[in-house]
């Protein structure tokens, strides 16, 4: 297997890496795959078939700056930032491999830096609190598995920010199951040095050097779809959000059918429903008082 | 002639999936190696392939639901 360090610290252009490797990269018979290493920005990935207004305040993330992104693997909704190292491994399999058998080798690497760590189904537990979380997808005979791994993230932002499902939604999405966390970086530890760790311990093939038209399609994938509103909240499973005064039903992220106080809202139909697109609205059609109340309740 | 689709048994360990998305509609003709639908399960995303060229006459398996492996996901004809 080879590495990549990726330069880039922006989840787009990452979550299109990893596409690209999986669907794209003829890995040779004998190629024994890529490691991908990368830290992003403050942001949130959600699971491919998630819901994303379900999973985050939209409100929450605009004050916190911080955007949502979606991600090729299943499972549920996940918070990066600079203080979280991200590893995905994408190779060519005969026989379809398990979680496993990319966590027991991590696991073990980080045993060696004297951590408790503990595979369990599809996480590493460290004195039973989550140190990583891993989803994996299957395409064209490729797998891709991928994990975050908690060295010196913001644990404060992580809780505020996920784990905190709006129950006013339903939806057949596929839901996130929050669970205890907790960083590794208080045993001395930084994300450089896992890095090199996990080179030592994956990377027998040496570095991966990507070309110019290979960075190039990377960056028009990652800004013709995972930088897009389409792909990260318009790919959202149809969904129907209700409380006393609001009723929404929305596909693909446009709003089908709306109603408040009881009364149709023809002016929401057909609408993204967007922070800004719904605000313009509900400040012709309300004061501007009851326009913010509606407003923070559909996406609060 | 009229056949079902079965989920394939990809899972040794769970029993079922979710189904996530659909690649075809009734009245598609689809060919052998084309995506059928997505499914996801235990945080895995894997797409299913026809295995041969089939005409979809009817999804028995609503995107979001769950169905077990070995189950019909769908009514096709072979063309």
């Amino acid at each position: 297997m080879r590495y990549y360090l990726v330069p880039s610290s922006d989840p787009a252009f990452c979550l299109a890496l990893e596409e690209y490797f999986l669907s794209s990269y003829d890995f040779k018979n004998d190629d024994g795959g890529i490691m991908l290493l990368w830290k992003s920005s403050p942001s949130i990935i959600i699971g491919k078939f998630q819901n994303a207004y379900e999973e985050v305040s939209p409100l929450n993330c605009m004050r916190h700056n911080i955007c949502i992104y979606r991600r090729n693997t299943g499972g549920g909704a996940v918070y990066h930032d600079m203080g979280n190292l991200n590893f995905s491994f994408i190779r060519r399999y005969t026989e379809q491999p398990g979680y496993n058998d990319f966590l027991s080798p991590v696991a073990s690497m980080l045993s060696s830096f004297g951590i408790d760590a503990e595979v369990r189904d599809t996480m590493i537990l460290s004195e039973g609190k989550k140190i990583s979380g891993n989803a994996e997808a299957f395409s064209c005979g490729k797998v891709l598995h991928h994990g975050t791994l908690l060295v010196n993230a913001d644990l404060g932002e992580l809780s505020l920010l996920t784990g905190h499902r709006r129950d006013i939604i339903r939806s057949k999405a596929i839901k996130s199951n929050p669970y205890p966390v907790k960083n590794i970086g208080k045993a001395g530890i930084t994300t450089e040095e896992l890095k090199y760790s996990f080179i030592k311990q994956f990377a027998q093939e040496g570095e991966f050097l990507p070309n110019e038209d290979m960075l190039h399609e990377v960056s028009t994938l990652a800004n013709s779809k995972y930088d897009t509103w389409e792909w990260n909240w318009g790919r959202s499973p149809a969904f129907c959000l209700e409380n006393d005064h609001v009723f929404i039903e929305a596909r693909n992220g446009i709003t089908e059918h709306a109603a408040i106080f009881g009364d149709e809202t023809e002016a929401l139909k057909g609408q993204k429903l967007t922070i800004e697109g719904y605000k313009d609205i509900l400040s012709d059609l309300y004061d501007p008082r009851t326009a913010e109340i509606i407003l923070s309740e559909i996406f609060e | 002639m009229e056949k079902y689709v079965k989920l394939p048994e990809i899972s040794k360990k769970k029993e079922k999936a979710i189904l996530c998305e659909w690649c075809a509609t009734p009245g598609d003709i689809i060919h052998s190696g084309e995506l059928l639908c997505v499914i996801e399960v235990n945080k895995v995303t894997e797409e299913i392939y026809a295995e041969y060229d089939m005409e979809i006459l009817c999804l028995l398996i609503e995107e979001g639901d769950e169905v077990a492996f070995g189950e019909n996901i769908a009514k096709v004809r072979n063309v």
